[in-house]
């Protein structure tokens, strides 16, 4: 493995650690939405490096594989136990994440990679736009005389 | 702005406390720059938690559909995006795929 990527990936874990580390610290409301972000995160990267190792010459000719693989599992259901089907169903459920992704990633601008982590001749991995600019927004409004006076009513009360 | 909001048979059943809550957060909320509102939501209802109060997704919902036409673009993709993925992940215990 080259050195950049060393990095990258190093880089990437940290980012989910961190991410993680925070989970127990912030208010169950917003756990579920740091939840969806991590998996979501961990999903964009898994993603990514299937698809930069798909492009490798050992794998062979795999042009169509990714359309192909829904089709393939549906085969398969035919085949398999229910438990077995399960998890085909949780695949399938995979790929309707990854097509909602898709749509996604075209509502949100690319975020450029930071220089000198970008491994030369790969693709950037797509990191989840502004998971740690979005959580550091919502930290700038704490203790924000705005949000005391939302609850105002309610406290005085 | 749109109030059609506070017309939402949801909000009937709710304590006047909570609404006025929502209807705070709303108001604040608009007067906010687009991309401003959905760090702001975030931390509004961080702070609800704390007091106790709790948002559900129906409650969820009317708010985000009441800031929605003041959010910038690349916010309302993340609201959508997380809504799905709530949904699907929801959904997926349940879910058969034929």
């Amino acid at each position: 493995m080259e050195l950049p990527e060393q990095l990258m990936r190093n880089f990437d874990y940290r980012h989910m650690e961190m991410l993680r580390a925070i989970l127990p610290y912030i208010p169950l409301s917003m756990q579920k939405f740091l939840k969806i972000y991590i998996g979501f995160e961990e999903l964009s990267n898994a993603l990514q490096t299937i698809r930069n190792s798909a492009l490798q010459p050992a794998v062979g000719n795999s042009s169509s594989a990714v359309t192909d693989t829904k089709d393939l599992l549906q085969v398969l259901r035919g085949f398999c136990t229910p438990k077995e089907n399960e998890t085909i169903n949780m695949v399938l459920n995979m790929t309707q994440m990854m097509n909602l992704y898709d749509q996604y990633k075209t509502l949100i601008p690319a975020f450029p990679e930071p220089s000198g982590q970008q491994p030369s001749g790969q693709q950037p991995s797509p990191p989840l736009p502004g998971s740690m600019d979005l959580f550091q927004k919502m930290s700038s409004w704490n203790n924000n005389s705005e949000i005391d006076n939302i609850f105002k009513d309610y406290e005085n009360e | 702005m749109n109030d059609d909001w506070m017309n939402h048979p949801k909000l009937k059943q709710m304590s006047q406390k909570k609404l006025n809550v929502i209807k705070n957060l709303i108001t604040q909320a608009r007067q906010k720059k687009p991309d401003e509102i959905l760090p702001f939501f975030m931390a509004v209802n961080a702070r609800a938690a704390k007091l106790g109060i709790r948002f559900n997704d129906d409650e969820t919902g009317i708010i985000l559909d009441a800031l929605k036409e003041n959010m910038s673009p690349e916010d309302l993709g993340k609201v959508e995006m997380i809504r799905n993925f709530a949904k699907m992940m929801g959904n997926s215990g349940s879910q058969t795929i034929k």
